[in-house]
């Protein structure tokens, strides 16, 4: 690789984003999980990734704190919903 | 690598979260079919790089950035100057469309020009006849701001 090659590689670094985009896509996944009632693992694992990817590979224990903690609160905050859902469904079976 | 590829690419932070976002979302659309990490971050490239040239030329980013926007340096500078990296970032945004993703895919992403076809959906031939000429394009320019700085 040149010298120029270099300079590009590293004009071309890759960025991170704001730290908020990773609840931005958690919300979106998880509304759009909800209401098909669809189970919330693949929401899990897209998360879970998305908090790698976005990490950066060579950020090895901070990437993998990053992830536990993406994949507890996706599950904690998908599962409350899932549990809300369920009991509005009985609610309203209950009243028909 | 999802968020850095459409940045580069669109120069612009919004756009590319919104790129990296529909990234995401797609992805888990289709979770069922991923069969590994591996298939996933393949998957996740090609989407952004597919959606990051759609969005530039919804945009039309590129009538936008101008390469004589590029800032003249006060001093010579060094290799690895935070100067000449932001130099060589714009001038990389003022490349056409997919000389410009060819470039983010092989060196943002270390991609070998086959993996950079596969993603594109065009020749590997192509993929580098166009590197070779937009490297040969981003040097001349580059020596025009800077004499011999990375020759």
């Amino acid at each position: 690789m040149t010298d120029f090659e270099s300079g590009l590689k590293d004009a071309l670094r890759r960025r991170e984003p704001r730290r908020d985009l990773t609840d931005r896509v958690m919300a979106q996944i998880g509304a759009r999980a909800m209401p098909a009632r669809r189970s919330f693992w693949p929401a899990v694992a897209a998360v879970a990734l998305l908090t790698v990817t976005v990490a950066g590979a060579g950020e090895g224990l901070r990437a993998k704190r990053q992830l536990m903690f993406a994949v507890e609160l996706t599950s904690r905050k998908l599962g409350v919903a899932q549990a809300k859902v369920t009991e509005l469904s009985r609610r309203r079976i209950g009243r028909d | 690598m999802v968020y850095s590829i459409a940045w580069n690419y669109l120069r612009n932070q919004a756009l590319a979260e919104e790129v990296a976002q529909e990234a995401f979302l797609e992805l888990h659309r289709r979770m069922a079919q991923i069969e590994s990490e591996a298939h996933a971050v393949h998957f996740l490239r090609r989407v952004a790089v597919h959606r990051a040239i759609d969005e530039g030329r919804r945009t039309r980013l590129q009538s936008r950035m101008g390469l004589e926007g590029v800032p003249e340096p006060a001093e010579r500078p060094r290799a690895g100057d935070p100067m000449l990296e932001a130099a060589l970032g714009r001038l990389v945004a003022g490349l056409p469309g997919r000389a410009r993703m060819i470039v983010i895919l092989r060196y943002q992403e270390d991609l070998e020009p086959t993996e950079i076809a596969l993603i594109l959906g065009i020749p590997v031939g192509t993929v580098k006849s166009s590197l070779h000429r937009a490297l040969s394009v981003l040097r001349k320019r580059m020596a025009r701001k800077w004499k011999g700085v990375l020759q």
